[in-house]
């Protein structure tokens, strides 16, 4: 057993250390908060990034789904308008005679 | 254990139980703020790609519109060409038509549509310069009164017009006329021979 002052002492410095502890631990927190922000930052910036590279993703395949949508009409076009001028050389004889006759007041 | 090592001890314990909580309480502060800025993130970066994606919907879209416009544009332009490479040689069947026996009655339709038009007693018909085959006035006059039944008077103009076939009837005083050259018919009927055509080659889609 010491003195009154050293038990004194002992508790004081044992209070000193508690003190630092919580110190130590709240400097541990605002260590920790600032490397959250910064995570936080990360993490916002990072999906912003992978977001705007799959938007330009996206917009790059506009053309071929463009060039897709011109090929599917225009081929349909070229077809309707190899069908009307099939019909136009088998029936176009007709159509002049009706011209003529229309002309020539038969009709 | 003495007075002094238990206060120590209870000093400690309270010291570990702050800096736990002290601990804790900042992992779980760390743990929400990660959560919310990951949320955030998804937040904003579904509203990048959702726009990227509207972006390109409304610009296909009126891609499209506008290709099925550029289409039918094509196939319009296609028939058309059809119809004016009817309507050329048709004028060619014309000019080969004057020029044969069967334009003879042509003629004379023309005569009496023009003259049925006109409703008048005394014509005259004015003939395209250069026309082989032209209805004589007697032959126009009995023509016109078979038809109509009614006398009425032919002369034929020394004026010419400049046409490849048909004929001008008109009345004496030139005041009223009808012009059935066919350069002018042709254009009169431009609508009537426009619809003919398309119902003769492309029937579904007049």
């Amino acid at each position: 057993m010491g003195t009154a002052q050293e038990e004194i002492d002992r508790i004081h410095q044992a209070e000193e250390d508690a003190k630092q502890r919580i110190e130590d631990a709240n400097a541990e927190i605002r260590k920790m908060k600032k490397e959250t922000e910064t995570k936080a930052a990360e993490i916002m910036n990072q999906r912003e990034i992978d977001a705007r590279q799959e938007a330009e993703r996206l917009l790059k395949e506009k053309e071929d789904k463009k060039i897709k949508i011109e090929g599917s009409i225009l081929s349909n076009a070229d077809a309707k308008v190899a069908e009307y001028q099939d019909i136009s050389k088998k029936k176009q004889d007709k159509a002049v005679k009706t011209v003529l006759k229309i002309v020539l007041g038969e009709e | 254990m003495s007075g002094t090592e238990k206060i120590i001890e209870m000093i400690q314990a309270k010291t570990d139980e702050d800096e736990k909580k002290i601990l804790t309480e900042a992992e779980d502060d760390k743990r929400i703020r990660l959560e919310i800025a990951q949320k955030r993130a998804e937040e904003k970066a579904n509203e990048i790609i959702s726009k990227a994606n509207s972006e390109l919907k409304a610009e296909l879209v009126r891609y499209e519109a506008s290709a099925k416009l550029r289409v039918k544009q094509k196939i319009l332009q296609a028939k058309e060409n059809i119809v004016q490479d009817v309507l050329q040689s048709a004028r060619e069947e014309l000019v080969k038509r004057v020029g044969s026996k069967a334009y003879e009655a042509d003629l004379t339709r023309l005569i009496v549509d023009g003259a049925k038009c006109l409703e008048v007693d005394e014509l005259e018909l004015v003939y395209p310069r250069n026309q082989k085959i032209s209805l004589t006035a007697a032959a126009a006059k009995k023509a016109i009164e078979d038809e109509i039944g009614k006398k009425t008077t032919i002369t034929i103009s020394k004026e010419t017009v400049r046409s490849e076939g048909g004929v001008i009837v008109r009345t004496l005083d030139k005041e009223r006329w009808v012009d059935n050259t066919i350069e002018a018919r042709m254009e009169r009927l431009e609508s009537d021979i426009r619809y003919a055509i398309n119902e003769a080659l492309f029937p579904g889609d007049t």
